[in-house]
């Protein structure tokens, strides 16, 4: 299978499941990979061979984060990924249930390429993991692997 | 008797011998007819006798006059009766009375004969005198006739050939008069002058003619005329249309060959006009000169560089004791030597007729003095050449007053400046002039004891003269106990040293000053604890000895009170520290509300849709509804928490005044609305060009709010009529939407800004109940203040302001 993988860092199981849910009945059948925490997320994406991602080679095609983190908080896997040349064009979609102002701003201006926030409504919350699914794994042209954005 | 007179006049000529001889020869006639006829007797009969008598009587009554002839007739009938009726020798009386009849009828016949030769005799003298003077008279008249003929004649023909020379001089006014003064001569100028012909005037005398008005009795020009030969002088004729005329009269007198006086010759030159326009002339020149007189500007005339003419105010404006004294004079005399070349090119150019522009300059006065005037100067041209009219206005008191103003100006700046100064001294050193006035008036009053503040008196070596009783008891002393003591013992004894050293230099530069300015000084008492003073310093002299009063004043209080004050302060500060981090605190709270409240909720929601989708057939329809309740108290959930949120951030968010047009933003909001539920009808009206001071962002939320109440609650109104706009009251500008939906009960008004606080049922009109005081808390933030008017069913309106910086 060499179907592009998304990795959701996400601590809540409800919202895991909810966003397996939506990437379902969004017909996004890509591979999903699940960190519950900050480092977990670090851990897989830099190359440290875990429970979760036991291939240390392993790259998603997109990073689903959640601000709101156990141990590491997501700016601060934000801005991690951004500062690691292994992940530094790495799209990261930013998905959260806050929509303050600063969150916004300083996601942005730590690099993430979209942010999107949890709608209550899971209608439109299955709308929107839909739209994150077909943009970021069909339409847009990943960076090439290994090569540094900055 | 004239005739009689006349008639002896006429004898005389003829016959020149005397009365008496009349009788001689009437008695010798009587003589001798008597005798002749007695001669005659024999041959004649005596009848006939006294008719010769008569006739003698006759003759005598004829050539002598009544009373020879009375005397004929009487000796006539002596003579007949004695001689031829009675006895000769006795007078021939009568003898019958038949005789005396005939005698006294003969007699009376005789008489009455004599008289009538007497009358015929006189009758005939007057008619030859009468006779005579005729003769004479046709005899003088036929001379003179033959004479004046002659005369016409010469005159005519001398007429004649001036008439010739005259006519030449048909321009001129020229008739002449014969010496009765009838024309005999009228040119055509005459013609012209006096509109009558030639034919008219002549033959007429002039005084018909003109009815001259002479300027002296016509007698004396004509005897002066007869005199000189001729006349000159200024007449006044009327013209044949009754208009006068003034004229210059030139009179001639013509004499002929003999030189007897024979016509006037007369020319008349009409000087009317003339006359009218020198008048004319002279009441302008007049005028003219008056104004001069009166002008209050000086004017002077300057002819050839010099002054021919000055006016009065010219004479007051240089002093001058009269006009003499200016005038002869250069302009160079009168002028400041410093201007003499402008003046000199001034001059130039008048000569050359232009004028010479409004200027100042100086002029030196008779007196000496030098004044500044405004000299203007136009040149004017006359027989004499050109000459240049000056006009000088004397403008050194404006000038004085000018520099005097500038001046003045100057000072009060001063002045003001100066003030300030001292204000500012005053101000700094008002207490201890105050005390200085307290200082003085004890001196003299013994009111130092009334003085508020201590007041202590040292003396040049430091010693206490004289304190008063607030000065005592504050140091915590008897009443004489101080006197005599030094200065240094109510000073802290780790201030002592210095002070000594400060006392010398006071004395150096003894005045009224605050004592240690800056720093903080204290007091000691008797007992030996401190206080806080405020101490001034004055010097005195007695007897040439320096001495310093000091007020002192006790501010243990004022700094009990600003330590309150400083505490206060620091509390204060405490406060808003720990409300700064309260507030932190409530974003943080804000902040995990809208992440972890809203995560539960979502799973709710999405699994209840799970649930919905996924398994439906395990669900009865009452089970599904149940699970439909659940998701849509989850959305409202999180619908308050997004509302709930808003409000914090409303009251946290900072705001940025700046213009915002409230008109385009009111009318994108309604236009948002509309696109929301297109098929519902609604008349909107938005009041143009409301332009307001706010937060953009805030004032967005606060009339996405009104207006989406305004659009939520007409609903049911077809059309739905909502309006955005803007009133005066009470000076304030206030803002209004107004809409014609369900409207509220008005005894709930209070509520209306109340959070969670709803009027109407959910099912009704859906909403959390935060709008309206979300809104509430916009307009506050703004400082300005929201209600609302309404009643049931009757629509709403909210009027809100927007607080002070909006103007």
């Amino acid at each position: 299978m060499n179907q592009p993988i998304i990795l959701l860092v996400e601590d809540n199981p409800d919202d895991v499941e909810l966003t397996r849910l939506a990437f379902e009945e969004g017909s996004v059948t890509n591979p999903v990979i699940v960190a519950r925490d900050g480092q977990e997320a670090l851990d897989c994406l830099f190359g440290t061979a875990t429970e979760v991602c036991p291939d240390p080679e392993f790259l998603p095609a997109v990073v689903l984060l959640d601000l709101k983190l156990p141990k590491v908080d997501g700016l601060e896997v934000l801005r991690r990924i951004r500062s690691n040349p292994r992940t530094s064009c790495l799209p990261v979609v930013v998905l959260t249930s806050s929509s303050e102002d600063e969150d916004i701003v300083s996601s942005y201006s730590l690099g993430a390429n979209a942010y999107v926030r949890k709608p209550v409504d899971y209608a439109e919350f299955v709308g929107a993991a839909k739209t994150l699914g077909l943009f970021w794994l069909i339409v847009n042209e990943p960076p090439p692997r290994r090569r540094s954005c900055a | 008797m004239p005739d009689n007179l006349n008639y002896r006049q006429q004898r005389a000529v003829w016959a020149r011998w005397p009365n008496w001889m009349d009788y001689l020869v009437v008695i010798l006639l009587e003589a001798g007819l008597t005798a002749g006829l007695l001669a005659l007797m024999p041959v004649v009969e005596i009848g006939w006798f006294p008719i010769a008598y008569v006739l003698l009587s006759m003759v005598v009554a004829y050539f002598f006059g009544t009373g020879p002839a009375i005397v004929a007739v009487i000796l006539g009938w002596l003579a007949f009766t004695h001689f031829f009726v009675g006895p000769v020798g006795l007078w021939p009386i009568a003898r019958t009375r038949s005789d005396w009849a005939r005698h006294i009828a003969f007699l009376l016949g005789v008489i009455t004969i004599s008289i009538a030769a007497v009358q015929a005799r006189k009758s005939q003298h007057r008619v030859q005198q009468l006779a005579d003077e005729a003769g004479q008279l046709n005899a003088s008249l036929r001379d003179e006739m033959s004479e004046r003929e002659k005369a016409t004649r010469e005159l005519r023909e001398h007429a004649a050939t001036l008439q010739e020379q005259a006519h030449m001089l048909d321009l001129a006014h020229i008739l002449i008069r014969d010496m009765d003064n009838r024309v005999i001569f009228w040119n055509r100028g005459a013609e012209a002058l006096y509109g009558w012909s030639r034919d008219e005037a002549l033959g007429k005398t002039t005084d018909e003619l003109f009815h001259t008005v002479f300027p002296r009795p016509v007698e004396d020009i004509k005897a002066q005329v007869l005199r000189d030969g001729e006349w000159q002088g200024e007449l006044v004729h009327t013209r044949r249309d009754g208009s006068t005329i003034i004229l210059a009269s030139h009179w001639v007198l013509h004499r002929d060959q003999d030189g007897a006086p024979r016509a006037f010759i007369e020319v008349n030159n009409d000087i009317t006009d003339l006359k009218r326009a020198e008048q004319a002339l002279r009441v302008s020149e007049e005028r003219y000169r008056s104004l001069i007189d009166i002008s209050p500007v000086a004017i002077l005339l300057n002819r050839g560089n010099h002054f021919v003419f000055v006016n009065q105010a010219a004479v007051e404006l240089f002093r001058a004791s009269s006009p003499d004294e200016l005038i002869g004079k250069s302009p160079f005399d009168l002028f400041h030597p410093d201007y003499h070349e402008r003046v000199r090119a001034r001059i130039e150019q008048q000569l050359q007729g232009r004028r010479a522009p409004l200027m100042e300059e100086d002029i030196i006065c008779m007196d000496g003095t030098v004044r500044t005037v405004e000299v203007a100067a136009t040149p004017i041209t006359d027989e004499q050449g050109t000459a240049i009219q000056v006009i000088m206005h004397d403008v050194t008191d404006r000038k004085q007053a000018e520099q005097e103003t500038r001046r003045l100006n100057a000072e009060l700046e001063q002045r003001v400046a100066e003030r300030t100064a001292q204000l500012d001294t005053a101000l700094k050193q008002e207490q201890v002039a105050r005390a200085d006035a307290y200082a003085a008036e004890a001196k003299t009053k013994s009111w130092l004891e009334l003085a508020p503040d201590g007041i202590i008196i040292v003396n040049a070596d430091g010693v206490i003269a004289f304190a008063n009783g607030q000065a005592i008891s504050m140091f915590g002393y008897e009443t004489g106990e101080l006197l005599g003591k030094p200065i240094e013992s109510l000073i802290p004894e780790r201030y002592r040293g210095v002070h000594v050293g400060h006392r010398g230099d006071y004395a150096v530069d003894p005045r009224t000053r605050p004592m240690g300015a800056g720093l903080e000084l204290f007091g000691l008492r008797k007992d030996g604890s401190e206080f806080p003073v405020e101490i001034a310093l004055s010097p005195s002299w007695t007897d040439d000895e320096l001495n310093v009063t000091a007020i002192i004043r006790d501010i243990t209080q004022r700094r009990r009170a600003q330590n309150e004050i400083s505490m206060l302060n620091e509390s204060l500060q405490k406060r808003a520290l720990q409300l700064e981090v309260s507030n932190r605190e409530l974003e943080a709270f804000s902040y995990s509300v809208s992440h972890d409240l809203r995560a539960p909720l979502r799973a709710i929601d999405g699994f209840s849709n799970a649930l919905l989708k996924h398994y439906p057939d395990v669900l009865d329809d009452r089970g599904k509804d149940y699970l439909h309740r659940v998701r849509a108290a989850a959305q409202r959930m999180a619908q308050l928490i997004d509302d709930i949120l808003g409000l914090s951030r409303a009251s946290r968010v900072e705001m940025h005044r700046q213009e915002v047009d409230l008109s385009a933003l009111a009318t994108e909001v309604l236009d948002e609305l509309r696109k929301s539920q297109p098929h519902r009808k609604a008349e909107i009206f938005v009041a143009p060009d409301m332009t307001v001071s706010a937060d953009a962002h805030l004032l967005r939320i606060a009339m996405d709010n009104l207006l989406g109440n305004a659009w939520k609650f007409t609903g049911m109104r077809d059309p739905a009529c909502i309006e955005v706009g803007a009133i005066e009251r009470e000076g304030e500008r206030v803002y209004y939407v107004k809409d014609n939906g369900a409207g509220f009960d008005p005894e709930y008004a209070g509520k209306l800004f109340s959070p969670f606080q709803r009027l109407h049922a959910e099912s009704e009109f859906p909403g959390t109940g935060i709008g309206l005081a979300l809104v509430q808390r916009i307009i506050r933030r703004h400082g300005g203040r929201i209600w609302a008017e309404s009643g049931i069913d009757k629509g709403a309106t909210f009027y809100f302001t927007l607080g002070a910086a909006q103007e």
